[in-house]
């Protein structure tokens, strides 16, 4: 606690940890359902992730010193607050540990083909945990120094790839009506979720009124990022073509065919921008999750709680045979994640309300 | 029972190490304490001809003071210390001339102090131990029949090395002249930027054997209390023999001694530590170093000079961005070079990777060895070229080009690529302006190759996250390292990346303003 944030820091914070792993199959888990009118479902997203960033601040403002978990306790009572403990703990563990997976399943596939996946996941766990023991000033330092290049890799990769757009794709719009935007949206509410990071750093700012408009500037941020890879995605590939592909992001990338001979396989540099995307999240769901262990158990002691997730998160994240059991997990993940944002967040936020309402009478 | 006689030895082992402790905590030196001077002048004499029996350049002078009835006195000095001049002058002369002193009417040495002696500092003390320091310092002690206590004259006047210029930071506009070993000619150098009666000067004394003096200089006001409370409170902390160089100070004061990137900024340049002053930094000098510390050191001052200042801004900016870009390529080419080629080579244009191929047809090493064997090579020049004289100097770059250059090639050790990378990488770490931290490249290069050998980009990239992570965790007095980055603010990337012109460098970094006064 005694480490004090400036309210910029909050940008860093919350566009690394929702622009992580689903960054690479994002565009597909949305035309599967929306087709080419998966541009809407993010916005759709970025409404909600607006929404749920908000009522994280409010909740947060009405008690300054207390993290998510916590105000879960105060607010719903103790029985009620420990239950949706281990939801949230059941989510973020799962998202750390598919986010390595699917981490390690990336680069295997396209950098590091002889290494077995252990390694890579174990590598990228341990420095996670080195960053995290350095508490959230480090954390916040490292994410701040980091974002220019992810933000600039991004945008080069958009820029790029607009060689190969075909606006075309785009048409009919709006065929299907609004339904599979809907179940579209629905798809990526996981990612989304990482706003849920507003909840855990809060306590943490000096002063948190300013905070607001950097939670609006880096909500609107990541939506303009997923919406941008999301269309580019379907203009370059078209929604038929972009339902095979396993990592669409990495095939946009691979579309880009520079005129001059820099570089051969431009795919290749945004996987060394990827891991650096990837570690980003981890730290920040990480993070989340050991405050919240550490309500949920009602300890004190960070080590405990840090290197006791270490070796649950790395058999985890080894446990799926192959990628399809890994997008089955996935989809579990989803699944909490809406429960999350659709049951827990409105219920908290009427008890909230109501408790307010009582003090002000 | 045993069990009880273990005990009974331990608990013995114990008791010898605090012996052992109390031993170690009465040095040599401490002999002279908690003894007084008496009335006696020559039971005093006698006693400190004893303690100094073996230093033969200290000189005994006795003279009779007072021009009638006269009173045996002595002076004490060490020979070569003090000024000839005002011994004979200003002390000598008026103590045997006087009228004041008589043996029937002694006078306080108040009266003396203040009628007869015609120099600027003089104290009286009664106690060997301080007399003792005082007259090790430049001081002339003299003794007089009657009195217990006695008169230490300040009358240094010792053999000084003049002002000169700067040998490792120099600058193309800047001032010329560079720190001494003397503090106060030092702290005067440093006066003489800063005409404000808001520069404080706080000396300390440490080392219990070398007596060293410190000084911590800051702007009263500028600098943040918090800040300097920490750096006190260290300095006082130190509890050493010997303090004979400011790099000793350095490491006992930093926090993380295991880091490789130094954390106080080390200058010989009187202008930079004035710069620093300015900006609320507090400089710490010391005794017998021509090198001031500055604290706390973020990471961004490791790549401005000197010269950042005088020229125009744009350049001065482009210029700076280089510096980073060369930073990173001092640390990370061989690593890439090393995994693009064992790991990537599709990354390359097809060409490239064929003409590299080509070169290394009958190369009979892997790529690592090729790597390491050139950088041992090369920090093997560099240790050579600083340790020898400077004529011999010359021979070993002659020698190091030639056989670098052609003979390894020709002979088919090294591939010439390997050859152009270690060379780019030498001639990057030298564009680092401070050669203390361009140290710390050697270190992350080693590692960044070997790392790339084990797992190619993704190994670089891990190794750089750490390296960021250790960075941006280091903390020294309240502030971090990377504060110049992090939190985003405007106002830092003036002098920091970018340089903005004079009139928009007002003010001084944020993170020296008391962090308790935010809401």
């Amino acid at each position: 606690m005694k480490d004090k944030l400036d309210s910029v820091n909050m940008l860093a914070l919350i566009i690394h940890s929702m622009v992580g792993v689903r960054l690479l199959t994002l565009p597909r888990d949305i035309v599967q359902y929306a087709e080419n009118d998966g541009w809407m479902s993010v916005i759709l997203a970025t409404i909600l992730s607006l929404m749920m960033g908000f009522s994280f601040y409010w909740i947060g403002t009405k008690h300054p010193k207390l993290n998510f978990s916590q105000i879960c306790e105060v607010v719903l009572g103790k029985f009620m607050g420990k239950l949706i403990m281990v939801g949230i703990a059941a989510y973020t563990m799962l998202s750390i540990a598919l986010s390595l997976r699917a981490f390690g399943d990336s680069l295997k596939i396209f950098i590091l083909d002889t290494t077995p996946l252990y390694i890579i996941v174990l590598v990228m766990l341990l420095t996670s945990v080195y960053c995290l023991r350095g508490g959230i000033k480090t954390i916040s330092i490292v994410f701040d120094l980091l974002l220019p290049f992810v933000i600039l890799s991004i945008v080069f990769l958009i820029l790029l790839a607009t060689t190969n757009m075909e606006s075309k794709n785009l048409l009919p719009v709006f065929y299907g009506g609004p339904k599979p935007v809907f179940q579209g949206f629905l798809e990526i509410v996981h990612p989304f979720l990482g706003v849920g990071v507003i909840g855990y750093v809060m306590p943490h700012f000096y002063q948190v009124k300013k905070v607001k408009l950097w939670i609006l500037l880096a909500i609107l941020g990541v939506g303009l990022t997923y919406f941008f890879i999301v269309i580019m995605c379907i203009m370059v590939f078209g929604s038929q073509e972009l339902q095979r592909l396993i990592f669409p992001t990495i095939s946009l990338s691979k579309t880009i065919q520079l005129d001059v001979e820099i570089f051969e396989r431009a795919e290749s540099l945004f996987m060394t921008a990827w891991i650096p995307i990837s570690f980003t999240t981890i730290v920040s769901y990480y993070f989340s999750s050991s405050l919240n262990l550490k309500a949920l158990f009602n300890t004190k002691r960070d080590d405990l709680i840090i290197y006791g997730q270490l070796p649950i998160l790395f058999v985890m994240a080894l446990i799926p045979q192959n990628i399809v059991q890994v997008y089955y997990y996935l989809s579990i993940n989803n699944i909490l994640a809406q429960v999350l944002s659709f049951g827990l967040m409105p219920l908290i936020l009427i008890a909230t309300f109501i408790k307010e309402r009582r003090k002000s009478i | 029972m045993r069990f009880i006689d273990r005990m009974k030895k331990l608990l013995n082992l114990k008791k010898d190490k605090e012996k052992k402790k109390i031993k170690k905590k009465t040095p040599e030196h401490a002999m002279l304490k908690k003894v007084y001077l008496k009335n006696n002048l020559d039971e005093n004499l006698q006693y400190i001809k004893d303690k100094f029996k073996n230093s033969q350049d200290i000189i005994y002078r006795s003279f009779s003071a007072g021009k009638e009835n006269s009173i045996p006195a002595v002076m004490i000095y060490v020979d070569g210390m003090v000024s000839k001049e005002i011994v004979n002058n200003n002390i000598l002369h008026p103590l045997m001339h006087t009228k004041d002193i008589q043996t029937s009417e002694p006078i306080a040495l108040n009266k003396i102090i203040e009628n007869i002696l015609t120099v600027s500092e003089v104290e009286t003390s009664n106690d060997f131990q301080q007399l003792a320091n005082k007259l090790l310092l430049g001081s002339t002690v003299v003794l007089i029949e009657g009195y217990n206590e006695a008169l230490l004259i300040e009358s240094e006047d010792a053999e000084v090395r003049a002002v000169e210029e700067p040998n490792n930071e120099q600058t193309l506009r800047g001032p010329r002249d560079s720190f001494v070993e003397g503090i106060q000619s030092n702290i005067v150098l440093i006066r003489k930027r800063i005409c404000n009666p808001r520069l404080a000067v706080e000396f300390f004394t440490l080392g219990r054997q070398t007596q060293t003096n410190i000084a911590l200089v800051y702007l009263e006001g500028t600098a943040s209390s918090s800040i300097l409370n920490k750096i006190r409170d260290k300095i006082k902390k130190i509890n050493e023999d010997t303090i004979t160089n400011s790099a000793n100070v350095e490491q006992l004061i930093e926090e993380h001694k295991w880091s490789i990137f130094p954390q106080i900024m080390a200058t010989e340049r009187p202008d930079r530590i004035a710069g620093g002053i300015l900006e609320g930094r507090i400089a710490i000098m010391v005794d017998g170093t021509p090198i001031g510390l500055i604290a706390p050191t973020t990471f961004a001052m490791y790549f401005n000079s000197a010269d950042d200042y005088v020229e125009r801004s744009v350049i001065t900016s482009m210029v700076r961005v280089m510096r980073y870009i060369s930073y990173l390529i001092a640390t990370t080419l061989p690593a890439l070079y090393t995994a693009l080629t064992a790991f990537h080579p599709g990354m390359l244009p097809t060409r490239f990777v064929l003409y590299i191929t080509g070169t290394r047809v009958g190369l009979p090493f892997p790529f690592l060895v090729e790597i390491l064997f050139m950088e041992f090579t090369l920090e093997m020049l560099l240790e050579a070229a600083v340790r020898l004289p400077k004529p011999v100097g010359q021979t070993v770059g002659i020698v190091g080009g030639l056989v670098i250059g052609q003979a390894v090639v020709q002979a088919g050790i090294v591939s010439p690529i390997v050859v152009i990378i270690v060379a780019l990488t030498a001639i990057t770490s030298f564009a680092s302006p401070n050669y203390t931290f361009s140290l710390s490249n050697r270190v992350i290069r080693i590692g960044l190759i070997i790392i790339a050998a084990t797992w190619g980009l993704y190994g670089i990239v891990i190794g750089w996250l750490i390296i960021l992570i250790h960075m941006a965790s280091m903390e020294s007095f309240g502030v971090r390292y990377l504060e110049d980055f992090s939190p985003y603010r405007l106002e830092e990337l003036r002098d920091t990346i970018f340089k903005a012109p004079k009139w928009l460098l007002k003010g001084n970094p944020q993170y020296f303003k008391d962090k308790n006064t935010k809401e």
